[in-house]
């Protein structure tokens, strides 16, 4: 145990700077898909890379009290922990994370510790648009939850766990190609539902009130500057990749290693699995971006009443499907 | 022994010599007469206590014959009692109406009393049926004299009225007694009883039957004929309406008693029917209380409505319980005597007072005393009394028997209890706060009521509390008697709460220090757990732990109240140790008792609240629904014999049998619906907000976190019989074969979801906070619905945390409310920086409350969610899931509201809640942070206790516990949460050390470039979820508010429908008797009902 747990923690540090690192570069990139879609150039694919540094770099920092100075850290913190209990790549030590097995109630409750610590850190810079955003955020989290909470709980009947590991195991059919045995296949139902409740999670368009990126400055992140900021948009990149692996893990089979390599070259295996990660994730992150791209936003109580209407239906009946 | 004649001779005389004795001073004739009144009580009391020890019935003859010649007296037992009760009342009424500020009683008036009293006492006594008629007339008469001296105007028609029907009452007598001395030849009773029962055959024993009784049964102002009784309690002075309902009617129903053999002998066709009249006088009397804006003539219908009680008790029990029929005659006599006396004091004209008795504590208290004893709570003797009848009624399945007297109980504690918290409210209260006040815009805050204060009307305050708590002593003692006597109290713990509330009573007599009474009450807490808890195992040593801790660390915060005693410890000892009681009790009996006493304490610490009257009214009425319905499922059990092994928590699951009993799944149904009502699920939830929210600060949080875990205990107690299926025998129905645990599991759900969706729109703390109990209770039902080993342990858990975070939550609250003064969020803000600590313990409070890893709260979740996933409930597990993310809502509302955003100008000289309040919150957040670090230490115990019930189907490895879903490591989690946050803020702190780091003001914010107007509209506070309601908002709407709002409007409606019946004229109350007399002879001759 004692020799174990360092090696572990090594393991994490380099499976947190990979997904650091993808997830930066997948939001630049994906940034450039759609100003393609709006017929504009774009920034460069490294542009969250400079937007972090020029941050970090500013000379000025100012903040509200300790729990505004803590808010990003409990973001950030959140965001790696959430990344930290989920395994990454199934079959591989090196990407199991901090997650020993993974219990994917504990992965759903975790999200909520930065979402918290961010609120409440937000919510002491006094400024009226931070807990405008919050209360935005939080009422449609409450919404697309229930269809999520739906495909979770079909899933976890299907398989009989909670446990994320075994549910990848259980999808593994014939190999990696064996698509028919993924969740997305074996459950549709519970699948559409965890993937309409995905638009709402990543909070792209119709779904983007509560962040408002673009046009007027409205959300927790108001008052964050320098540094703050910076934690804040690191954190955007963890935690996007996190919540990218959950769903792949619970719906497209995850990221099995290859059994394709030998001997001296078996370390391919795992970057095998990282390539098949990297494939399915993008995929995934593709789709929020396609429907963000096509569809205008919703109000608050308008995105409310979209999850608990139909999403929320198909989830109730892939939960009543697994109870026949 | 003495004979019964010295009684009536010594009336007389006194009453005739009066006048005389008064030429020699007022006082000494008052002094004689209070004497004289006193012997006569001394002569019952002597006579009961040789005759209760076995002695042969007094039987004097008179005028030198033996009986049937002559008139014949007797006293037995009943008898005996009936005249040490009835002539204490007389003695205590001459006292208060000698006295009396605006008319005292003197010469025409005493003689007229003592005449009366000589004529009740004579209705006790003779046993010749004529001579019952005599004695009849001369109480009217003296009645009619004293009617007229009464200071309302309206007294000279009602003693008229009064005239009409007795006249017409004494002729339907005298007709039926004319008829029996033809068919027996005889007037005496024992000459009548000892004629065959063929005498009184054929219709003219019928008729001569009917008249007879009916004569005596206006007498007794039955319902449909008693409108000129009515008017009569109105007019008359309360010191009258007292002698009328205690003395008289205490007589006339002992007429009724003696001659009941008669008619079981001769006529027992009218036995029912007699039944039915006190029925029907039961319910009707009460239905039309309901609404009566007059307070004598309300209390004339409660006096009508418990002879209605006796006269059924009579009819439906065997003769051997008699004897039950006479103790509640007299519980009524002493506490209706008390509550007109009281009643003197106040206003007569409207039921619900203007007046307030606030200031009077201890008439506050008879007058309670005297209400509980009226409605039959413990330990009263009408609880006694009602406990043993129903026990026969339920044995013998009379399911129409005993709706009446649960419906009529229950109507009687509506009204009653109405008016007794019009009169206990504050000056402030305005009797209607059942939701939040949140001002309009720029509106000032509404005036607050002003209630005048009462004064005394008899001899001064001393003297007008005293006549009245003599009656609440005795039937204090009475009823503590007949529980030790019937074996009821015989377990000391049972009794504790009651010596508990007398010991800590005498210390706000003796001016206690509330500190040291708060001292003492810890100690003594603590000393019960010391000795009891030990010595348990299982779920009731966890229970026992869960409350008396609880208590005793909450306590801690009432250290910060000043001053000498008022009554809040002894309640709050009461409530600790009827919870204690609830745990070791061990039969039907300790465990309805304990659940009484509990109901009673909380009852009246929710009244002390500012403006609580109106929810402690809700609060009462369901707590009576939930008594009576645990009541009739208790006793179901009970005489299907589940309760023979005296270990309850044992039998619940052992006995596997016990789900098949017959009607188990009647009682399982009513268990489950009194536990649901105690804690406060969908559709019985309408007391739980305004009760919580309008009880004193410190005391919500006492309710919330601790007495809210009753219900749960009781669940457990019986859960056994919860798995009873629905529709037993049939097939076809959708419901056939569901056990009630699976809908109670629904209920759960459905609670989680109502209680957190309702706390997210209130403005006021204390109201989210309430209905966020109401919530997390909805899983804590759920978790233990499924009654697997999980279940169990999850329910618990989550009761246990729940105890530990709401507590801390409620502490933290109070201490924000007493600094900022006020209960609305949104007009805090920025507290964090004044009240840091607070902060803290909320923060801690929420993360709990919410679920987040890796406060305990996860694992509460963990547990729920895999208890429900492995029970196959797929659906509830979903909901739990969905309301609690609504919980999210609130709780971030509430933090952000108070502690975070805008501070205002009028609160910058806030300052941190004192230590004292301080130290239990962070007492529970230790609980908080050592159960999330070591869950073992809370669930092993648990699950131990647990597998007395079902085999365990969780297992350990290291601090891992697992179930076949899955695993959780609170001590892993919590390490990996301490790492994963330290290394942002190393970095944070990393890249900010170069900086300059600024720590601006209040105002600096990006506004635009402008400096926000002031911090009231900057605080995004108020409606914070408007979208949210502008989507989901229908889920909040009150369906079951309307439900019963309109369910008890149309009680309301019924009994204001019924009063149309008694018009005020004379010749239509002329003609109801009339036709009521045809009634009579109807439903005789049918047979009964």
């Amino acid at each position: 145990m004692i020799t174990q747990l360092p090696l572990k923690i090594f393991y994490a540090a380099i499976s947190l700077f990979v997904v650091l690192n993808y997830g930066l570069l997948l939001m630049g990139t994906m940034a450039r898909v759609r100003a393609k879609v709006q017929g504009r150039i774009g920034q460069p694919v490294w542009q969250p890379y400079i937007d972090i540094i020029k941050n970090n770099a500013r000379r000025h920092a100012i903040h509200h009290g300790v729990m505004f100075y803590l808010g990003p850290v409990f973001r950030l913190a959140g965001g790696i922990g959430t990344y930290m209990f989920i395994p990454v790549i199934y079959g591989s030590a090196l990407f199991a994370n901090l997650s020993f097995s993974g219990d994917l109630l504990l992965v759903m409750y975790f999200i909520f510790f930065g979402q918290l610590g961010m609120a409440l850190g937000a919510s002491e810079s006094g400024h009226p648009y931070s807990p405008i955003g919050v209360s935005r955020g939080l009422a449609q989290m409450t919404a697309f939850e229930l269809p999520f909470a739906l495909a979770v709980i079909a899933i976890a009947a299907q398989y009989g766990t909670f446990n994320i590991t075994e549910i990848v195991a259980a999808q593994q059919g014939a190999g990696a190609l064996d698509v028919l045995s993924w969740t997305a296949f074996t459950n549709p139902l519970a699948m559409v539902a965890g993937m309409i409740a995905f638009l709402g999670m990543s909070m792209g368009n119709p779904f983007s009130v509560v962040i408002a990126p673009q046009e007027i400055p409205i959300g927790p992140p108001t008052e964050m500057q320098s540094s703050f900021l910076g934690m804040l948009q690191t954190n955007r990149a963890v935690f996007q990749g996190a919540k990218l692996v959950l769903f792949m893990n619970l719906f497209w089979g995850g990221a099995p290693v290859l059994d394709v390599f030998v001997g001296g070259w078996a370390f391919m295996n795992v970057i095998g699995g990282l390539g098949i990660m990297i494939l399915k994730t993008f995929l995934i992150y593709l789709y929020t971006v396609i429907v963000g791209a096509s569809f205008p936003r919703f109000r608050t109580d308008q995105s409310i009443r979209f999850f608990l209407g139909v999403p929320t239906l198909i989830g109730i009946a892939a939960v009543v499907l697994q109870m026949l | 022994m003495v004979s019964p004649i010295f009684l009536i001779g010594i009336a007389l005389g006194f009453a005739f010599l009066y006048p005389l004795i008064e030429k020699l001073g007022r006082q000494i004739a008052a002094g004689l007469g209070l004497l004289v009144m006193a012997l006569f009580s001394a002569m019952g009391v002597s006579w009961f206590i040789q005759l209760a020890g076995g002695a042969v019935p007094i039987m004097v003859q008179t005028a030198g014959f033996t009986a049937p010649l002559s008139i014949n007296l007797m006293v037995g037992a009943n008898e005996a009692i009936i005249i040490a009760v009835m002539n204490l009342i007389g003695l205590l009424a001459l006292a208060w109406q000698s006295h009396h500020v605006e008319q005292p009683w003197k010469g025409k008036q005493v003689v007229l009393f003592f005449v009366m009293i000589l004529g009740a006492n004579g209705l006790v006594l003779t046993r010749d049926l004529f001579n019952v008629f005599v004695f009849m007339e001369i109480t009217s008469i003296a009645l009619y004299g004293l009617l007229s001296t009464s200071r309302d105007i309206r007294s000279y028609e009602a003693g008229f009225k009064y005239m009409i029907a007795g006249g017409l009452a004494s002729t339907f007598y005298l007709i039926g007694v004319a008829f029996l001395y033809r068919s027996t030849g005889t007037l005496n009773l024992e000459g009548m009883l000892a004629t065959d029962a063929g005498a009184f055959a054929g219709i003219a024993g019928l008729m001569a039957m009917v008249f007879f009784i009916t004569g005596i049964v206006i007498e007794l102002k039955p319902a449909f004929a008693n409108g000129w009784a009515l008017d009569t309690y109105q007019a008359a002075d309360p010191g009258i309406g007292a002698l009328l309902s205690s003395v008289i009617t205490t007589a006339m129903v002992s007429v009724l008693i003696k001659v009941m053999p008669l008619v079981a002998h001769g006529t027992p066709a009218l036995v029912p029917v007699i039944g039915g009249v006190g029925a029907v006088g039961f319910i009707i009397s009460g239905l039309m209380a309901l609404n009566q804006p007059n307070l004598r003539r309300m209390l004339g219908l409660s006096s009508i409505a418990q002879t209605g009680l006796v006269l059924l008790i009579l009819a439906i029990v065997p003769e051997a319980f008699v004897r039950l029929a006479v103790f509640l005659l007299l519980t009524h006599a002493l506490a209706k005597a008390a509550i007109f006396w009281i009643s003197d004091m106040i206003g007569a004209e409207a039921a619900r007072s203007e007046m307030s008795l606030r200031h009077r504590p201890f008439l506050l208290i008879v007058l309670a005393i005297s209400i509980f004893a009226l409605v039959g709570l413990p330990p009263f003797p009408s609880f006694w009394v009602k406990w043993t009848v129903l026990q026969s009624l339920v044995g013998s399945g009379q399911w129409a028997y005993t709706a009446v007297i649960l419906i009529g109980s229950l109507l009687e504690a509506a009204y009653l209890f109405k008016w007794f918290l019009s009169l206990a409210r504050s000056s402030e209260d305005a009797g209607d706060t059942l939701g939040e006040d949140v001002p309009a815009d720029f509106a000032a805050s509404p005036a607050d009521a002003q209630v005048r204060a009462a004064e005394p009307k008899s001899g001064t305050s001393l003297w007008a509390a005293g006549i009245p708590a003599v009656t609440s002593v005795l039937l204090l003692g009475y009823g503590l008697w007949m529980g030790i006597a019937s074996g009821g109290l015989l377990n000391p713990l049972i009794l504790t709460p009651i010596a508990a509330m007398l010991v800590f009573g005498l210390f706000d007599l003796f001016r206690l220090p509330q500190k040291l009474q708060v001292i003492l009450g810890m100690a003594s807490l603590g000393a019960i757990g010391y000795y009891t808890v030990p010595s348990m195992g299982g779920l009731p040593q966890i229970f026992m732990i869960l409350f008396l801790g609880g208590m005793l660390i909450q306590l801690l915060a009432f250290l910060t109240r000043k001053g000498s005693g008022d009554g809040l410890m002894a309640l709050i000892m009461g409530l600790g140790t009827s919870l204690a009681a609830l745990v070791i009790s061990t039969n039907a009996l300790e465990i309805f008792l304990s659940w009484e006493l509990m109901t009673v304490t909380s009852f009246l610490l929710v009244i002390r609240g500012r403006k609580a009257s109106a929810g402690a009214m809700r609060y009462i009425m369901f707590s009576l629904f939930s008594a009576y319905s645990l009541l009739v499922g208790v006793l179901i059990l009970n005489s299907a014999g589940g309760f023979s092994r005296g270990t309850p928590w044992m039998m619940a699951f052992a006995e596997s049998g016990i789900a098949a009993v017959p009607g188990a799944v009647f009682a399982a149904v009513l268990i489950a619906l009194a536990a649901l009502i105690k804690l406060g699920n969908i559709g019985v939830h309408l007391w739980l907000p305004a009760s919580y929210a309008e009880a004193e600060d410190d005391v919500s949080s006492l309710l919330s976190s601790v007495l809210s875990k009753a219900g749960i205990l009781l669940l457990m107690l019986f859960g056994g019989v919860l798995t009873a299926t629905l529709l037993p025998g049939t097939a076809g129905s959708a419901l056939a074969g569901v056990p009630v645990n699976s809908l109670l599991g629904w209920v759960g759900a459905i609670t989680a979801v109502a209680g957190a969706m309702m706390a997210l729109f209130q403005e006021d703390i204390k109201y989210t906070l309430a209905y966020s109990s109401m919530g997390q209770i909805g899983y804590i039902v759920l978790a233990m619905a499924t009654m697997t080993h999980l279940g169990y342990v999850s329910s618990l858990y989550l009761a246990i945390t729940h105890l530990l975070f709401k507590g801390m939550l409620w502490l933290a609250v109070l201490g924000v409310i007493q600094q900022t003064g006020t209960r609305l969020m949104y007009r805090m803000g920025g507290l964090i920086k004044k009240m840091p600590f607070s902060f803290l313990s909320v923060l801690f409070a929420i993360i709990a409350v919410s679920g987040v890893p890796p406060l305990s709260g996860f694992g509460g979740k963990w547990l729920l969610y895999t208890a429900l996933m492995e029970k196959g409930w797929y659906l509830q597990a979903a909901i739990a899931m969905f309301s609690s993310g609504v919980a999210f809502l609130y709780l971030y509302r509430l933090i952000h509201s108070m502690f975070l955003g805008q501070p205002k100008d009028n609160l910058q000289h806030v300052t941190e809640a004192p230590a004292i309040q301080l130290i239990p919150q962070f007492v529970f957040m230790g609980g908080i942070m050592a159960i999330s670090m070591y869950p073992n230490l809370l669930i092993k115990p648990l699950q131990a206790a647990v597998e007395q019930l079902f085999a365990s189907d969780i297992a350990w490895e290291g601090y891992s516990v697992i179930s076949s879903l899955g695993y959780w490591n609170g001590n892993a989690v919590m390490y990996v949460t301490m790492g994963v946050f330290a290394l942002p803020l190393i970095l944070l702190v990393l890249a900010n050390s170069g900086k300059k780091l600024v720590k601006v003001k209040q105002f600096n914010i990006v506004y635009a470039a402008e400096r926000p107007y002031k911090p009231e509209t900057t605080h995004y506070a108020f409606n914070f979820f408007a979208h949210y309601e502008k989507a989901l908002g229908f889920l909040a709407t009150p369906w079951t508010t309307r439900f019963w709002t309109g369910m008890s409007g149309m009680t309301r409606s019924v009994g204001d429908g019924l009063r149309r019946w008694n018009t005020g004229n004379a010749q239509t109350y002329g003609f109801q008797i009339l036709l009521y007399l045809l009634l009579v002879l109807f439903f005789a001759t049918r047979g009964g009902m």
